[in-house]
């Protein structure tokens, strides 16, 4: 039986200040699927995220990553199985170099990789430092090289543009073969370019992923299967296609249906293409 | 100082040349032995002194650094040293010595002294950071045993420095957006808003910078990619250097090419 990359069951959290930030959430995400998961500002994605990462200790219920339930005991563990991208890539990279802010992980989860294909068994216990010193470089090259930034290998990670900041908080999650992948909101502050190449180079990852996020067309373009997010509670789970293309429903989440799907559901929205026919019909005078 | 100065000085850190490859327990021991022996000198003492520059200019020098970089972060914090000893003159009048016909007292003497000594050991440690790299040297204390805990506070000190810089940077462009170009000073009430906006904003981001590294297993043990490897040109270095600082303090280095001079004229 395949293990669900993520299993969450009845799910709740309250920040201290009393704010009811999930409550009763369950649902499960199947190895290598990816689930979009979308909401309002203060829906409570980034909190979901959070407990996943075990930043944060529900209150309630339990999230379960690849087996293994997110508590203290298994903290390391889960942390080396499922890689978060942070919504602000400048928090997540925090070294010199880029070659070391990737590296940063790899050297971290050292002995807890060791022997997962990773890094060999025990590398450094068995050919001395530099022989493990090696594979930790030949890896994070590998990891810069899979997102296009090998070239910038020393460059310091804050004078990199926007968009090369995603790609490498995403090489430096990589690196260390997580099997889940949790990223919040991770387009929202590319341009349509550097948006398409993070959206290109994420739909080829083979890992499952849960993507927070408030651009419904880049969950169309990568997640199948949506979760909405209102008020803590999970208010649709379905395919994204036909959640996201429900009006009554998503806007009564304060979302609004995706561009794409109103074009190609024009007998839905009757509205759809005013602007343009009568900018069309304005010039053709 | 702004974020880009800041670093620049970090930056400088990552150079290739034969100091940058020194091991940063060997540079880390010597500017060390070379700051305790600078500070060990009587508090009247000035001349003996000058021979030390040697250290942080050697530094400067194989490790290709701009001399700019260190003189101006230098005298950025040099009204500290200012501040202690500002008073020496005033407390301390008795004449010392005579120089061009004009007595010195021994309160400007210990003055010149106290801003000789942290020119040197600021500019020493300077070039240490310059020529190693703050995260290097934080791995050579972990292997010298110094306390994690203290190592640890170390490394955070320095990288939320900088996210106190982005943060002071982005309020401070704020404000002048909407000063509309009048340059009155800064009212108490407003400064006191920013510095404790500073505060909390820098306190997020420090949280979820700690957060971003815990969820990359980070475990208060510092770790590099590079390894230490400590060679016999480390051990020269150390050995040169330590004995070289305490051959300038026993030796009367500068009093003995005074009297060659004098003999010489």
């Amino acid at each position: 039986m395949t293990v669900a990359a993520i299993e969450i069951t009845d799910l709740a959290y309250t920040y201290p200040d009393g704010t009811e930030a999930l409550r009763g959430i369950s649902f499960t995400v199947a190895a290598s699927e990816a689930v979009g998961l979308v909401g309002p500002n203060g829906a409570g994605k980034s909190t979901l995220v959070w407990l996943l990462a075990g930043f944060l200790t529900p209150k309630q219920g339990r999230a379960v990553v690849q087996g293994r339930e997110v508590c203290q005991a298994n903290l390391a563990d889960v942390r080396r199985r499922l890689g978060v991208i942070f919504q602000n890539p400048d928090d997540q990279l925090f070294m010199p170099t880029l070659f070391d802010d990737v590296a940063f992980g790899l050297l971290n989860l050292g002995s807890a990789l060791c022997g997962t294909g990773i890094l060999p068994v025990s590398s450094h216990i068995n050919h001395g430092q530099d022989a493990h010193a090696t594979v930790v470089e030949q890896r994070v090259i590998e990891a810069l090289r899979q997102v296009g930034l090998e070239s910038e290998r020393n460059r310091f990670a804050g004078h990199l543009s926007a968009g090369q900041k995603r790609l490498a908080a995403l090489a430096a999650v990589l690196v260390v073969g997580p099997e889940v992948l949790v990223l919040d909101e991770p387009t929202s502050d590319l341009d349509p370019r550097a948006r398409r190449r993070f959206i290109e180079q994420t739909a080829t990852l083979p890992q499952a992923r849960l993507i927070a996020s408030h651009d419904l067309e880049m969950i169309l373009d990568l997640c199948p299967r949506v979760l909405l997010l209102d008020r803590g509670r999970v208010v649709a789970d379905g395919p994204s296609v036909e959640v996201l293309a429900d009006p009554p429903l998503v806007e009564s989440h304060g979302l609004e249906v995706p561009y794409s799907l109103r074009r190609d559901h024009k007998h839905r929205f009757p509205l759809l293409g005013t602007p343009h026919e009568t900018e069309h019909r304005k010039w053709d005078i | 100082m702004t974020g880009h100065s800041a670093q620049m000085l970090d930056r400088l850190g990552y150079g290739e040349t034969l100091i940058h490859r020194l091991d940063p327990r060997a540079k880390t021991l010597a500017t060390l032995a070379f700051i305790l022996t600078v500070v060990s000198f009587p508090k009247y003492s000035v001349a003996p002194l000058v021979p030390f520059a040697i250290y942080p200019l050697v530094f400067v020098i194989l490790g290709q650094i701009p001399a700019s970089v260190i003189l101006k972060r230098t005298a950025a914090v040099s009204p500290f040293a200012v501040l202690v000893g500002i008073f020496n003159p005033l407390l301390d009048t008795a004449p010392m010595v005579r120089v061009a016909g004009v007595d010195v007292s021994g309160g400007w003497i210990s003055f010149i002294s106290i801003l000789l000594r942290f020119t040197l050991t600021v500019s020493a440690a300077l070039a240490l950071i310059a020529t190693t790299s703050f995260p290097r040297i934080c791995q050579g204390l972990d292997a010298l045993r110094v306390p994690r805990a203290f190592i640890v506070q170390m490394l955070f000190l320095y990288r939320y420095l900088f996210v106190l810089i982005e943060e002071a940077v982005r309020l401070k462009r704020a404000r002048d957006l909407r000063r509309f170009g009048q340059r009155t000073g800064l009212r108490p009430r407003v400064a006191a808003a920013l510095i404790g906006v500073l505060f909390l904003r820098t306190y997020e981001r420090a949280e979820r910078i700690y957060l971003a590294m815990c969820a990359r297993g980070f475990d208060g043990h510092v770790r590099l990619a590079r390894r230490l490897h400590f060679a016999r040109t480390d051990l020269a270095f150390l050995v040169f250097s330590v004995a070289g600082c305490l051959a300038l303090r026993v030796v009367p280095v500068v009093h003995w090419l005074g009297r060659l001079g004098e003999s010489l004229l």
